[in-house]
């Protein structure tokens, strides 16, 4: 659905995207990632036609955007970071102007209008003038200009700055229903907690380029493909523990102190569950063993102490 | 879809946003109140003139008061209207896409399916909605004051169109000065735009010039005699006829207006970043169009500068060099726009992509050949002689010469990462021209051979200070300067294309 090949882009002397390539297939919920100045908002014009590259393409529902701006834009739902709406007009008024603009049949336009202001539970305020919303419900009446031509592509820069929890929680609600529609969607954010658990598949970006891309349990497992465990017992002392563990030589790093303690495991589920039946035959009184998943943000950090700072 | 304005949905927003029941109840009963006012006003004094010391005077052979009063009152009633909807139009257009750009308004815009055009007529018409409204309900006024007032209604009629298509130029031009700024800019831009509307006013002064036909660049030029209260300028020349004022103003309206409304066409939609006012062959057509208009319009029987056949061809060279120049500045090029194969192969000179220098080169051929014919045209009233061929020549190519190194280091100074890099490359121009002034003078305090020498060499000066084609060789010492100028220059671009090309990756803002 999403394309970009060989994307750059300069402005002057500074190269803001650096030959990004990557595909997001429909239905799929991208996260991009990355820290201010990193590239996302630039990339992300560039993919809605606001700007020009460089060098490089972007395909949208199979529509060059440099080559056919319009006609890809009827595809695509966008929603800038620092954005605002037309505080003269009513909350209907201002979502009738876009369905117009992107023309609509004017027939479908008033059910339309109905069914967004739904989705983003505006109902009460359909009349009511925009300068009266609070900075939260203006944030939701752009995510419904956003949708309101029902487009293939949603591409959200920052989307959630200025929702409270709960409007949140509803974004990510009526997110996932687009995506069941079979929207492709990206966001981009650089706070990982509000994508982890919610995109399918992430990208994270530094100094204009793309470091990492793919399925966020891809990205996770390939960045470390040892697993950490954490281990919890009563009885036993540390370094009896400690012995048990080190006959499988899949364990390294073990610290284990009295009580507790982590290592990490290199090998499969099976050999996993034999070290922890050799555990229980050696008479060790488990009260916890999980596997510690590697986060967004764990890696996130972990990639940005190498590569940038 | 495009003339069927009311169906815009860009007018349509205004509308609503402007045009509120209770706003236009309000709006209506003030304009009706001030043509109350102001008809009330020229009722008492017309009384009052008609009594003298408290004796009625007669006045049975005249027109009635009430006539006379609605006459008085049909003025001044006009002219607001005039005044409102045309310096209305004006401010409100000149920021109608900057005010977007600051509210973070303009790429939503730019990402619907509203076509350039649809957009440019939306916000034309929309953003001075209530002036024009204001405009529909003085209307029926103005037309009963001066039909009460034996107005022909012909006049009536015209002085309201002219108000409306003066109205309709100016917001184009307004729009288009909007469309050159960023947000941050906008005040510039706005006062950019009064500078406008001044010249438009103000252009109706040029009635008397060899240029009178440029005077229906000001409405006023047609307005005010329309309105009987001072007698119409001597009719214009057009391509050697005489031409009403309102069919001069309606088609310098509607040509300039093309042109303005192609540029913006082509960039509405566009970053500001990357927007080129006119291709390369656009901007050569522009050229020639604007000769072409100052010949159409020229009458050599009025004002009569020119002295001489060789102030003509001087005049002329002089008002193409600041054409060549607004145009090379037109046809600036971003760093990725710019095809470094069109810096090296002689092929690709004239691409779309490649630098103006060849394009200048072609408008001044096209303006030479213009300058001749008009010379042929005019020959009995300016005079003509084989010579001014060859000197309009060279004085045309020692402008050429200038304007290329200029257009050209303004070009790299937009390659660099000044901040508004044409504003900053004019300003490194002007200190360059008052550096060669200030050194002319002391020069001049010593030898006033080697001052001039130093004019010739570093100026185009001489295109204006002599008039036969065998010129000194300070100025082929000149011309010879600039040209290795421009080669440097385009070098230096070439340099900066590649060196962006070979960059590695560094942080840019978002």
């Amino acid at each position: 659905m999403i394309h970009l090949r060989s994307l750059r882009k300069q402005f002057g002397g500074l190269v803001a995207v650096n030959n990004i390539d990557l595909s997001i297939p429909r239905g799929e919920i991208y996260g991009l990632i990355g820290p201010n100045g990193a590239g996302k908002t630039t990339t992300i014009r560039m993919m809605c036609g606001l700007l020009a590259p460089t060098r490089g393409q972007v395909e949208i529902a199979g529509i060059d955007v440099t080559a056919e701006p319009e006609r890809a834009q009827q595809h695509i739902g966008y929603l800038s970071d620092f954005f605002a709406v037309y505080d003269d007009l009513k909350v209907w008024e201002y979502l009738d102007y876009f369905a117009r603009a992107y023309k609509m049949p004017d027939a479908d336009v008033p059910k339309r209008i109905r069914e967004v202001i739904s989705e983003v539970n505006l109902e009460v305020k359909t009349d009511s003038m925009i300068a009266g919303l609070s900075r939260g419900m203006k944030q939701r009446l752009g995510i419904a200009r956003a949708i309101i031509h029902k487009p293939d592509v949603l591409l959200l820069d920052e989307p959630a700055s200025g929702l409270d929890p709960k409007a949140r929680f509803e974004l990510r609600l009526l997110l996932q229903k687009m995506r069941d529609q079979g929207a492709t969607i990206l966001i981009s954010s650089h706070i990982l907690t509000e994508l982890e658990g919610f995109c399918t598949s992430i990208g994270i970006m530094e100094r204009g380029r793309l470091v990492r891309s793919g399925k966020i349990e891809d990205v996770t497992a390939a960045d470390s493909p040892a697993r950490a465990v954490d281990l919890r017992w009563i009885g036993q002392s540390g370094a009896s523990v400690k012995q048990v563990l080190l006959q499988f030589p899949e364990v390294s790093g073990a610290e284990l102190e009295a009580g507790e303690g982590h290592f990490s495991f290199t090998g499969s589920e099976e050999r996993l569950s034999d070290l922890v039946a050799a555990l229980v035959s050696a008479q060790v009184r488990l009260t916890s063993f999980n596997e510690v998943k590697t986060t967004v943000e764990d890696l996130y950090m972990r990639l940005s102490h190498h590569e940038v700072m | 879809m495009l003339w069927k304005f009311w169906q815009n949905p860009e007018f349509i927003r205004h509308r609503r946003s402007e045009l509120r029941r209770s706003r236009m109840t309000t709006v209506a009963l003030v304009v009706l109140f001030v043509c109350a006012l102001t008809i009330l006003a020229c009722w008492a004094s017309e009384t009052a003139m008609r009594h003298t010391f408290g004796t009625p005077v007669d006045y049975s052979s005249g027109p009635s008061i009430a006539s006379a009063a609605a006459l008085k009152s049909y003025y001044p009633l006009m002219l607001m209207q005039f005044g409102v909807l045309t310096f209305w139009s004006l401010l409100s257009c000149t920021q109608g896409i900057s005010r977007e750009r600051e509210r973070n308004t303009w790429d939503f815009q730019r990402t619907t399916r509203l076509a350039p055009s649809e957009l440019l007529v939306g916000k034309l018409l929309g953003e001075p909605v209530l002036a024009y409204f204001i405009f529909l309900c003085s209307l029926p006024v103005t037309l009963v004051t001066g039909i009460v007032g034996h107005v022909p209604f012909l006049k009536i009629v015209l002085a309201d169109f002219v108000t409306l298509i003066a109205a309709l130029f100016i917001g184009v031009a307004g729009l288009w000065v909007s469309s050159l700024f960023e947000n941050k800019s906008r005040g510039i831009g706005l006062i950019a735009g009064l500078a406008i509307y001044g010249m438009f006013m103000g252009s109706t002064g040029l009635a008397d010039s060899p240029f009178s036909g440029l005077a229906g660049f000001s409405p006023l030029t047609t307005f005010l005699p329309l309105l009987g209260r001072i007698p119409a300028a001597l009719r214009p020349m057009l391509f050697g006829g005489r031409v009403p004022w309102l069919l001069m103003t309606v088609l310098l309206y509607v040509t300039f207006g093309a042109w303005l409304v192609l540029m913006l066409v082509r960039n509405l939609k566009k970053d500001v970043n990357e927007m080129r006012l006119l291709s390369h062959w656009q901007a050569v057509g522009c050229c020639a169009f604007l000769n072409f208009v100052l010949y159409a319009v020229l009458d050599p029987t009025r004002g009569n500068p020119f002295s001489t056949a060789s102030d003509f061809v001087s005049f002329m060279v002089l008002i193409n060099g600041i054409i060549f120049f607004f145009l090379g500045v037109a046809m600036l090029s971003t760093s990725e726009r710019i095809d470094p194969e069109s810096l090296l192969s002689a092929r690709a000179f004239f691409s779309g992509n490649g630098l103006q220098w060849p394009w200048l080169m072609i408008s001044a051929g096209v303006s030479y050949i213009l300058l001749i014919w008009g010379l042929y045209m005019w020959k009995d009233q300016i005079g003509f002689d084989r010579h001014l061929i060859g000197w309009g020549a060279v004085s045309m190519l020692i402008v050429l010469v200038f304007i290329t190194r200029d257009v050209l280091f303004i070009q790299w100074c937009k390659l660099t990462r000044l901040r508004s890099p044409v504003v900053k490359g004019v300003l490194f121009l002007g200190l360059y021209y008052a550096g060669v002034a200030v050194l002319y003078s002391v020069m001049d305090v010593t030898s006033a051979g080697a001052a001039t020498a130093l004019a010739d060499a570093l100026t185009p000066v001489a295109a204006f200070t002599y008039n036969s084609a065998l010129v000194p060789t300070s100025v082929v010492v000149g011309i010879v300067i600039q040209v290795m100028a421009t080669a440097f220059l385009i070098s230096a671009i070439r340099g900066r294309v590649q060196k962006i090309e070979l960059l590695p990756a560094v942080a840019a803002g978002d």
